[in-house]
């Protein structure tokens, strides 16, 4: 045999508030599908009589007849006290713990994920937003997306919610950049048939920041510039905007200079070539992602 | 820390009372003493001025008769003529409300003893009209501050308090 629960008017009235809500939705809900008949006089009944018991519990909470008066009012309730009752029970759940999203970076084009991590005991939903507002379809742990330089500096949550609340991750802000290592070394021995060979035991003496889509510039240092061979390596994941390099010869753009064609292992490409005399010029190898 | 004057008002479960709390702030050794004024709608006063002991936090009012919408006027004085001003004035606006609030929940008990009450279509209408009166009135002081609407509002459910026997 159950025993009924006995509700505090403090109680009793929460739970009203709820279901005045809920009476009214159902009514507006009605008109829009034409569902079974509604008392229509009801939510306007729990309203009177949750105002009726909210001002006297105000005022004198110890009123004798305040608890068989909130009695009444749960009676009124019907079926909106129970789904009420879900809603505060599903309420005093905490919220989702959030975790995350954390700050990447990323280069122009490449693929680039905000993740979060959630624990709850309610089922959640999630929704990414950025700077710019709600990211539509973003609605998974991680949000994944191709990186541009318009990106650049933006920042991206997400808002975790279940029917206890919600949370707000950590902002994570993307930091897109436009450029790349290419990696040098000269030396006087030619390091081609050790390229063909797929070694790369060379000490790379300095870097040069390549900027996709723009000529590079290398200051070959004087010392370099005299009968020198050369390996500029790059990620292969880079491709040559043009087809000067691997012609072989570079049709005089760099004075007194041999090109071998490019040689890619490792994930690398090389570029090789031997230098007569030149030093401090620009290179018309223009790099972008492939 | 200059001498900044402020009150609340609070009701109390007797309709015929209501506590005016002082909650200033800051100092004026000079006070000598406060007088409250209580504003009806129409500028005159509900009763003479009340003198409030400076040394009293609170004053209990225990005069209402009837819901009213007042202008409460407390002035500190002060024996020190400079800095002016030498009396410093706070006011609040207040709706009191609580016989409709009993009245309606008087009708409620009623409603207990006899349940088929509710179902009677006038009877509920006019409760609903009180209800939304006394709500009318608190809100014609919450969001319009204005006492004149707020009596308005008082006004007319007093009508049906006066005539329960007719309306309910």
């Amino acid at each position: 045999m159950s025993v009924p629960q006995i509700r505090t008017v403090q109680q009793i009235l929460q739970i009203a508030s709820i279901s005045e809500y809920l009476a009214y939705a159902d009514i507006a809900n009605q008109r829009f599908y034409r569902g079974s008949a509604i008392d229509n006089s009801l939510p306007l009944m729990i309203s009177a009589e949750k105002k009726s018991v909210q001002w006297m519990y105000d005022y004198n909470p110890t009123n004798s007849t305040l608890q068989g008066t909130a009695n009444y009012l749960f009676g009124l309730l019907g079926k909106y006290a129970t789904q009420a009752q879900i809603i505060l029970d599903n309420l005093a759940q905490s919220p989702p713990v959030v975790t995350g999203a954390s700050d990447q970076s990323a280069e122009d084009g490449d693929s680039v994920t905000f993740s979060v991590g959630v624990t709850s005991v309610l089922p959640y939903t999630i929704q990414w937003y950025s700077q710019s507002g709600l990211v539509p379809g973003a609605n998974n742990a991680d949000y994944t997306f191709t990186a541009t330089l318009a990106d650049n500096g933006n920042t991206y949550y997400a808002i975790v919610s279940s029917a206890a609340g919600s949370t707000q991750s950590n902002t994570g802000t993307l930091t897109v950049t436009n450029t790349i290592l290419l990696y040098a070394y000269y030396t006087d021995s030619d390091p081609h048939a050790d390229l063909l060979a797929g070694i790369d035991n060379f000490s790379y003496q300095f870097t040069v920041n390549v900027t996709h889509n723009q000529p590079i510039s290398i200051p070959i240092p004087q010392v370099a510039s005299n009968n020198k061979y050369w390996v500029w390596k790059v990620v292969s994941t880079e491709q040559d905007n043009n087809t000067w390099f691997s012609t072989g010869f570079n049709s005089g753009q760099i004075p007194d200079s041999t090109f071998y064609d490019i040689i890619k292992f490792g994930g690398n490409s090389y570029y090789s070539l031997r230098n007569a005399s030149s030093f401090d010029y620009t290179v018309p190898l223009i790099l972008s992602k492939v | 820390m200059s001498f900044v004057a402020s009150f609340i008002i609070t009701p109390t479960a007797d309709a015929s009372t209501f506590v005016i709390t002082d909650t200033s702030s800051g100092s004026d050794g000079s006070l000598t003493g406060r007088t409250i004024s209580l504003f009806q709608s129409n500028g005159q006063l509900l009763v003479p001025p009340i003198a409030w002991n400076i040394s009293d936090s609170t004053y209990t009012y225990t005069g209402l008769q009837q819901d009213i919408a007042l202008n409460i006027v407390v002035n500190w004085n002060s024996s020190n003529p400079l800095p002016s001003p030498s009396t410093y004035t706070y006011s609040l606006l207040n709706a009191f409300v609580k016989y409709g609030q009993d009245f309606i929940y008087g009708l409620t008990q009623d409603q207990l003893a006899d349940p088929t009450l509710a179902q009677d279509n006038d009877w509920y209408t006019n409760k609903l009209t009180v209800i939304c009166l006394i709500e009318s009135a608190l809100n014609a002081i919450s969001n319009g501050e204005s006492i004149m609407n707020a009596q308005y509002m008082i006004a007319l459910y007093q009508q049906y308090i006066n005539n329960k026997n007719y309306y309910f």
